[in-house]
């Protein structure tokens, strides 16, 4: 039990929405006093079958309403969005590469590298190794960003993901991206999904929300 | 052709619980919007599953926990009252039909018949002529045989039923794959955009120019 609140938001490269979901909380959370977030990166595939569930785009009518969607989000909100040329991709590779830097780098570091746009905004293939390194050679430098993608064939790494990814179903996960929240002075978890559910986060957890559009100037009024 | 004012259209079916909150939050903030038509089309939302092979939240255990503990949660954040119904789902042809006619027959009474907490709050089982009847007969006045005859209207009018498959396949031919579904057009454009789910109202006043008072206003509005 935390006198502060907690949100921990279970992600995967490879959903949109956990794209505008990460973004928009570390927007949001900079307005947010004594509450602790946590990204967690978990393997999608893996929540949706663990929940027998299926991706959204597997019905045609969802699979065109969430490019419309996704386009209005990206005009709301200011967060570029270029939908992929390859859709989906293995994201494996690329969520076990966070799990490591997250256990060995700082909580900045790591949410500078979950945040690297390199799949939603430009267009690579995050499925590969190289394209990985190169990604994120910029903050961590050439050296380690190579070292971290070779430790994530190791047994430990990949148990992680697995780990994270049972946990997420356990919760009720059924989908990316799922906050599983904690009220300062409960151990109660509560399950919220997708990146549309700021507004009643923030008055659940009796928080600001400053609504989607990016605040440009940075005094309130 | 394109109207000079912005318009929407919400598909919607009384068997979906996010439609009642929809309902309900939509008419709350539409009391700051000006110039825009709003209409509400009946459709069969099972019609529209079947058609499009999408499966119902319900289908789903974890989705079917979520979403009653997400609405229990944003009745908590906004004031409107939700209660899950025991009995769930519930066929709502009938209902449906008796909508169908009553937009035809009474416009100016038909929102009003819309606007009705046997199911959501009451957990009264809206698929029972009796219940229907109990619901509708304060909007006519006690009007008893008035009420008995939209009622018989639904079960058998030729005329009813087409219209309200019409509304169905219309929706299904705009890519509505569930419900509530708003078809929003700017003023001046003949562009349908499709908006998804009770928790696209900020969205959409962001699309049209329009206020958004926030979720925990809407008790104030």
């Amino acid at each position: 039990m935390s006198a502060r609140s907690s949100i921990v938001c279970y992600y995967d490269v490879v959903s949109p929405y956990s794209y505008y979901g990460v973004k928009l909380l570390n927007r949001y959370k900079t307005q947010w006093k004594n509450v602790d977030v946590e990204l967690r990166p978990v393997f999608l595939a893996g929540v949706l079958s663990g929940s027998k569930n299926q991706a959204p785009a597997n019905v045609a009518a969802k699979g065109a309403y969430m490019l419309e969607d996704l386009g209005r989000v990206s005009a709301a909100t200011g967060l570029p969005l270029n939908f992929p040329s390859n859709f989906p991709v293995m994201t494996v590779p690329a969520s076990r590469l966070l799990a490591t830097i997250q256990k060995t780098e700082s909580v900045a570091t790591y949410e500078q590298c979950v945040e690297k746009e390199a799949y939603w905004v430009e267009d690579q293939d995050v499925s590969q190794q190289d394209t990985l390194i190169n990604a994120l050679a910029p903050i961590l430098g050439t050296d380690k960003a190579t070292k971290y993608m070779q430790q994530t064939s190791e047994k430990e790494i990949k148990q992680l993901l697995i780990d994270n990814t049972n946990e997420a179903i356990e919760a009720g996960a059924f989908g990316a991206p799922t906050f599983i929240i904690k009220k300062a002075g409960s151990d109660n978890p509560h399950l919220f999904f997708g990146s549309d559910r700021f507004e009643v986060i923030a008055s659940f957890l009796g928080l600001p929300y400053e609504g989607l559009a990016l605040r440009t100037s940075p005094a309130r009024l | 052709m394109a109207a000079t004012r912005a318009s929407i259209i919400c598909y919607y079916d009384l068997i979906s619980p996010y439609t009642y909150m929809g309902f309900k939050l939509f008419n709350r903030f539409r009391k700051q919007w000006t110039n825009v038509d709003v209409t509400f089309r009946p459709m069969l939302l099972g019609g529209v599953m079947n058609e499009i092979k999408n499966q119902p939240l319900f289908a789903f255990p974890s989705k079917k926990s979520h979403m009653i503990a997400d609405l229990d949660r944003i009745s908590g954040v906004t004031g409107v009252p939700f209660k899950f119904p025991q009995k769930f789902p519930v066929n709502t042809v009938l209902p449906m039909r008796v909508l169908t006619a009553l937009q035809i027959h009474e416009a100016d009474k038909y929102e009003q018949c819309i606007d009705k907490d046997e199911y959501f709050i009451h957990g009264r089982d809206i698929s029972q002529a009796d219940v229907i009847q109990q619901a509708l007969s304060p909007v006519f006045h006690s009007d008893t045989s008035k009420v008995q005859s939209y009622l018989q209207r639904a079960a058998q009018d030729q005329e009813i039923k087409k219209i309200f498959k019409q509304y169905t396949d219309e929706a299904i031919a705009k890519g509505v794959f569930g419900a509530p579904t708003f078809i929003v057009r700017k003023a001046g454009s003949e562009e349908d955009l499709l908006f998804f789910g009770s928790d696209r109202i900020e969205m959409i006043a962001a699309t049209l120019g329009l206020p958004y008072a926030g979720l925990t206003s809407v008790s104030k509005l």
